[in-house]
């Protein structure tokens, strides 16, 4: 088969089947719409003033002294373990970042039935911060033990998968008229939008006892507390729980006999966010401490973008996530594990791709930088699925070089000194194969992000290493470049690469 | 795209919305479908997509990135959906052991069910970029910018999936060979 009768059989195949959604969904979709707020406008691009190098990041440091691992950064909804400690840090290995997947579907200790996007997966302590398609940004630290989840939009569930203790995020206003009796159907009308308007449906519930709403501020909200608690038994109660909610999405929220739920109830600039805590009889004080020190611990808020965690800080803004950026100089933080600093001309674009990337790439052209930090190299580009090399590099700039320069199958240069940032380091260039079509997947990948994300050269790419030291972090910096590249495009990449500066977290 | 509209639910008129949302649903739910390859996971994907369009609208800057700005977030939906396994179990398709008895003018049944087969054993991230690619046709710097990865992050994916689903296809004509002779016979 050619490739063009593959074209147009997938072709074909794709354009056999439904094109048109059921009025049903369309209608279910415009009802949830009608009660979700939207977000405020935020606009994370924003020029910087004139720098000059060395620069000062003299703020903000008490909010970098974590490192956080974002949800979506590569693998969809299911959080990834927080990295510990950057600043003092001086060790150039990597965090590790290891998920049990998929370990229960079933939350624990009332957070309620899940129907939706229930995988947990355990998390290794640390902390995380949930980003979209959770509707609020929160950020929490788990001890050891816990699992968690982004149920969707609107849910975000911690439990421990081998004990009672729970602490769940949720953005709701579906409060059942009677917990006991769940089918008896919501509120009518449902409660209004407001903290006290939710907070008082609650409190006037029927079989429950609910302490009267009080005002509270939980990271650095504004709000109301309240605790319900379910009777001793329900037996006679539908399915012999209290049903207290439902989320958008299906989930509910069941209390179990005697079961005690403390409910925090907040105002996030528009968007009302309910914590609670469920504590069921006989927990012990351990677990009841560490669900205390996971709501000490909840930052709400911060770097509200749509996609990645953009933190303001002195008066810098770090990347922008989705357009194009304004010509001017940027500065690249949280989460990446440097401070960068660099200045793109017009028509580029820019990410921050979690803790071990920053993408720049022309909008309209195959200009790109990126900087990573990563160890893993393929053992053999042509042939990825090989695995990487065995051992890996060591953590030197100079392992690095050496293990790049020596990969079967690519044209490297020699790795040379080189300063670039003000940081020490060497440079060596890459050029992959004119033909791959005997590789895997029809390119060279050379190296792999702790992430997931590759680095892949298509053939006859030149890809331009420079593999430095900051402070003990290594870093690589390629810029690559298309076969019959326009110089135009080389000078913006060039251009890009004489603006970096660089200074470690601290 | 009426940018009027969008300007409109920009600032928050849940109606303007509510006629993107109309004019869009179809389209947005036909890639998902061809995505997810299942009715009701992708009916789930738009409407999330929709809800999440509502909420993140005031934060689009350039109203004429708004189709490659709802695309994204109608991928990021279906890798979401493609991740609860669960419901992956119970997509199953049966098909007739004999196929069609006459011959089919578009794709015969065999073909389509290898396709189908392949594809399902194709992470979302490689569907989804082949899907933006040769059914919507877009490019793939197009596919890049809009799915916010490299460029050559867009090519693996895609030629993983090109290759996948080719493999599959010869794959189903060896076996599928024998068989038709037999029947013949």
């Amino acid at each position: 088969m050619t490739t063009n009768d593959f074209d147009r059989t997938a072709r074909l195949w794709l354009e056999d089947g439904p094109t048109q959604m059921s009025d049903r969904a369309l209608t279910a979709a415009l009802d949830e719409i009608h009660v979700t707020p939207q977000r405020r406008a935020w606009w994370p691009a924003r020029r910087l003033p004139k720098m000059n190098t060395p620069i000062r990041f003299a703020t903000g440091a008490a909010a970098l002294a974590v490192v956080v691992v974002v949800a979506l950064a590569i693998d969809g909804f299911n959080l990834l373990p927080g990295s510990g400690i950057v600043g003092a840090s001086s060790s150039p290995h990597l965090p590790t970042a290891t998920t049990a997947p998929g370990s229960t579907a079933t939350p624990t200790g009332g957070v309620g039935v899940l129907t939706v996007g229930d995988t947990a997966s355990l998390l290794a302590p640390g902390f995380y911060v949930a980003a979209d398609p959770f509707l609020a940004r929160v950020s929490f630290t788990v001890p050891a033990g816990w699992e968690g989840n982004i149920g969707g939009p609107y849910l975000v569930a911690l439990d421990q998968p081998q004990g009672p203790g729970a602490v769940s995020f949720s953005i709701l206003n579906k409060v059942y008229a009677d917990p006991c009796h769940s089918e008896k159907g919501f509120l009518d009308p449902l409660p209004g939008s407001s903290v006290d308007d939710l907070a008082t449906a609650l409190a006037h519930l029927p079989g429950l006892t609910v302490t009267t709403p009080t005002a509270v501020t939980m990271a650095g909200l504004q709000g109301e507390q309240l605790t319900l608690t379910a009777p001793t038994s329900s037996t006679d109660c539908t399915g012999g729980v209290s049903r207290v909610w439902a989320l958008p999405l299906g989930a509910t929220n069941d209390l179990t006999p005697g079961e005690v739920e403390k409910l925090w109830i907040l105002d996030d600039g528009g968007q009302r966010l309910v914590i609670d805590a469920p504590q069921t009889p006989g927990e012990t004080s351990a677990t009841l401490a560490q669900v205390q020190g996971i709501l000490d611990s909840v930052g709400i808020g911060a770097g509200e973008t749509g996609e990645w965690p953009v933190t303001v800080q002195g008066g810098s803004v770090v990347g922008d996530t989705t357009s194009t950026l304004a010509p001017g100089t940027y500065v690249a933080a949280d989460p990446f594990l440097l401070r960068v600093t660099f200045t793109v001309p017009a028509g580029w674009r820019g990410k921050i791709g979690g803790p071990y990337a920053v993408f720049l790439g022309q909008a309209a052209g195959p200009g790109a930088v990126t900087l990573a930090i990563f160890d893993k190299v393929y053992a053999d580009p042509c042939h990825a699925d090989k695995g990487f090399l065995d051992p890996l590099p060591g953590s030197s700039v100079d392992d690095l070089a050496t293990a790049l320069a020596r990969l079967p199958g690519l044209t490297a240069t020699t790795p040379t000194g080189v300063t670039l940032g003000g940081y020490q380091g060497k440079q060596l260039t890459l050029t992959a194969a004119a033909s791959a079509t005997g590789c895997t997947g029809g390119v060279e990948q050379v190296w792999e992000l702790p992430l997931g994300a590759t680095n892949t050269l298509t053939p006859g790419e030149i890809d331009k290493v420079w593999i430095l030291d900051v402070g003990g972090q290594r870093l690589v910096i390629d810029a690559p470049q298309m076969p019959g590249q326009a110089k135009a495009t080389t000078a913006e990449v060039q251009t890009i690469l004489d603006s970096i500066g660089l200074a470690q977290l601290n | 795209m009426d940018r009027t509209l969008i300007e409109a639910a920009r600032s928050g008129d849940e109606e303007a919305f509510a006629s993107i949302a109309r004019g869009s649903a179809d389209r947005l739910f036909a890639v998902a479908h061809r995505i997810l390859r299942d009715v009701g996971r992708a009916e789930d994907a738009v409407q999330q997509t929709l809800v999440t369009a509502w909420r993140q609208l005031p934060e689009l800057r350039e109203i004429d990135r708004f189709e490659a700005w709802i695309h994204r977030i109608l991928v990021h939906a279906c890798y979401a959906e493609a991740k609860r396994a669960r419901r992956w179990s119970a997509n199953v398709r049966l098909l007739s052991v004999d196929g069609l008895t006459t011959p089919d003018t578009t794709l015969n049944v065999a073909t389509r069910d290898a396709l189908d087969r392949g594809f399902r054993r194709l992470p979302p991230e490689q569907r989804a970029a082949f899907v933006l690619h040769h059914y919507l046709g877009w490019p793939l710097g197009e596919i890049a910018e809009t799915l916010d990865v490299p460029l050559g992050t867009v090519k693996s994916r895609l030629h993983y999936a090109t290759s996948s689903l080719r493999a599959a296809l010869e794959a189903d004509a060896r076996t599928s060979t024998p068989a038709s002779r037999e029947r013949m016979a």
